[in-house]
């Protein structure tokens, strides 16, 4: 046996925890095969879903027929309701989001000059965060009506506090030895804030667009929930009304859908934004 | 005069925000405005639709909690379906963990789902599970612990993964076999990440049962809030809002206490 060389683990012939990657004669085929291995498993689950309702062995009537989903979703991409829902849902939620998200970083900038009011404010943010915001819709409702501004401002009384508190944080996180020197070259808080706040803070708001944005669209739905009104969420409560689990299903799928599609999205960005930091 | 040089002597300008006594004041005296603000707004009746008024919610409270009209039973069933439906889904959520653990395999094929739930916006979920499983407690529960289990299982098998290694070295290198392993550097990570994630996912399994009774109508606070909402009456609705508000208060509390002591060991 020869010596063990520094630039190889010594300990590598004995069993550990921490498992070693072998080199793999082809990453890209195996990513491939684990990829069909779990497209094949979806499919064939389905598949048997499908299969037991036919044959009786499960009650179509309580937990859906996966034909029967489909030819909801067809019939809705034909007639235009998938379109025209999914965008009563998704323009409240992004329309809120935008809105929130504008006013929270003010907010937060406000907050994070004045230490002083933040110290005053900090403890009714705390029991707001803490909070779960979305169960408000009924009093917005109440107030305005099943309208689209209060399904916007409830989108915005969710999203405002956390990004307020996201920003109070980062503004924290700014390096005091960068605050120091442009404050010695005279540089005063309009400055500050334009010139060094803002923009580290835009890493910040960013980093957390995933999560708002999905708190968003959770708000948007619950909002449909309640109030008989248009969107992906009053679809799937019209289907419990009426008890029809496919209907249900179809718009509980066209959420997911939109969901997953928003979220890969904002990845893309999140890491689109983040590939100098290598 | 010279009561005011001591005073000012006495007293050197410190700023508000560390004053003690004067801050505490301080954010009194903004929930007193608050408090009056409010009911002065209630006095156009305008308003008194939208926003009711202080003195009718605090009624509403005292009729539902002390007096004829008690609503207590809805309040623990409220409670009961966050309680026992978080507790159910971490508890799973920490044995499927281990389990993924154990079987990397599972955790290669499965991982992309896991992941993919935990994007997917959770509260569409809740007319499905109402239809599955009826109105009762049952369907409270089992909602709430399948969308906990997936926020919480998430969390423990990425925070299992980022154990770090050096740990494992060390007791393998005392002479560790694999349970022993499991019981000294996994299991304490565990409960760090079980706190971490339960205390996030115990407001969320409150909002995942309001909103479940939103739609049942049946139980609960949320169907409280909901007949609030139908009758026109906002002081019920705010009554109820302030129910569910307390409810994540106190259950966060109770949670930062058990984690103090449990992980007493950590440094910090």
């Amino acid at each position: 046996m020869s010596a063990p060389t520094l630039d190889r683990p010594v300990a590598s012939d004995r069993p550990s925890a921490v498992r070693q990657r072998r080199p793999r004669r082809s990453r890209l085929w195996s990513r491939t095969g684990w990829a069909a291995a779990q497209l094949a498993l979806l499919v064939a689950l389905i598949w048997l879903w499908q299969k037991a309702t036919e044959r009786g062995s499960l009650n179509p009537f309580f937990i859906g027929q996966p034909s029967l989903v489909w030819d909801y979703l067809k019939q809705w991409y034909e007639d235009g309701t998938l379109w025209h829902n999914s965008w009563a849902t998704l323009s409240i939620a992004l329309l809120g989001w935008v809105i929130g998200t504008l006013a929270g970083t003010v907010l937060g900038v406000a907050l994070g000059v004045l230490p002083t009011a933040r110290a005053v404010l900090d403890p009714y943010l705390a029991l707001l965060n803490g909070m779960p915001r979305i169960v408000f819709y009924p009093l917005f409702a109440v107030a305005l009506g099943y309208s689209a501004t209060s399904r916007v401002l409830l989108v915005v009384f969710v999203i405002i506090v956390l990004v307020t508190l996201n920003v109070i944080a980062g503004m924290r996180s700014v390096s005091p030895d960068l605050l120091n020197h442009v404050r010695i070259v005279g540089g005063r808080t309009p400055v500050l804030v334009r010139q060094v706040y803002l923009p580290s803070l835009s890493l910040w708001i960013l980093g957390s667009s995933r999560l708002t944005l999905g708190l968003a669209l959770q708000a948007a739905i619950v909002a449909e929930f309640v109030g008989p009104t248009s969107g992906l969420g009053y679809l799937a409560v019209l289907g419990q009304a009426r008890f029809d689990i496919n209907l249900t299903l179809a718009s509980v799928t066209v959420m997911v859908v939109v969901g997953l599609v928003l979220d890969s999205v904002l990845q893309g960005v999140e890491r689109w934004t983040s590939r100098w930091k290598g | 005069m010279t009561v005011d040089t001591r005073v000012a002597l006495r007293a050197p300008s410190r700023p508000l925000r560390e004053r003690r006594a004067l801050l505490t004041a301080c954010q009194l005296g903004v929930l007193v405005v608050l408090l009056l603000a409010w009911q002065l707004a209630s006095a156009s009746p305008g308003w008194k639709t939208a926003v009711s008024s202080p003195s009718d919610v605090a009624s509403v409270l005292r009729e539902w909690l002390v007096g004829g009209r008690s609503k207590w039973s809805d309040i623990l069933s409220t409670l009961e379906g966050a309680v026992f439906g978080s507790a159910v889904g971490v508890a799973a959520a920490a044995v499927f963990s281990l389990l993924f653990l154990l079987v990397p395999v599972l955790a290669r094929l499965l991982m992309p789902y896991v992941a993919a739930f935990n994007a997917v916006p959770k509260v569409v979920m809740a007319p499905l599970f109402v239809l599955w499983l009826g109105f009762g407690l049952q369907s409270k529960v089992v909602f709430v612990a399948s969308v906990v289990f997936i926020i919480v299982f998430f969390n423990l098998v990425t925070g299992l993964r980022d154990v770090d290694a050096i740990f494992i070295e060390h007791v393998r290198v005392l002479g560790a076999h694999n349970l022993w392993v499991l019981r000294s550097v996994y299991l304490p990570a565990l409960v760090g990440w079980i706190f971490a994630s339960l205390r996030v996912s115990v407001g969320f399994a409150l909002l995942l049962v309001v909103v479940a009774e939103f739609i049942s109508t049946n139980q609960g606070v949320g169907a409280l809030i909901q007949h609030g909402q139908l009758t026109m009456s906002s002081a019920e609705v705010i009554a109820g809002i302030f129910i569910v508000g307390a409810m994540a208060v106190v259950l966060d509390l109770l949670l930062r206490i058990v984690e103090r002591r449990l992980l007493k060991w950590r440094p910090e």
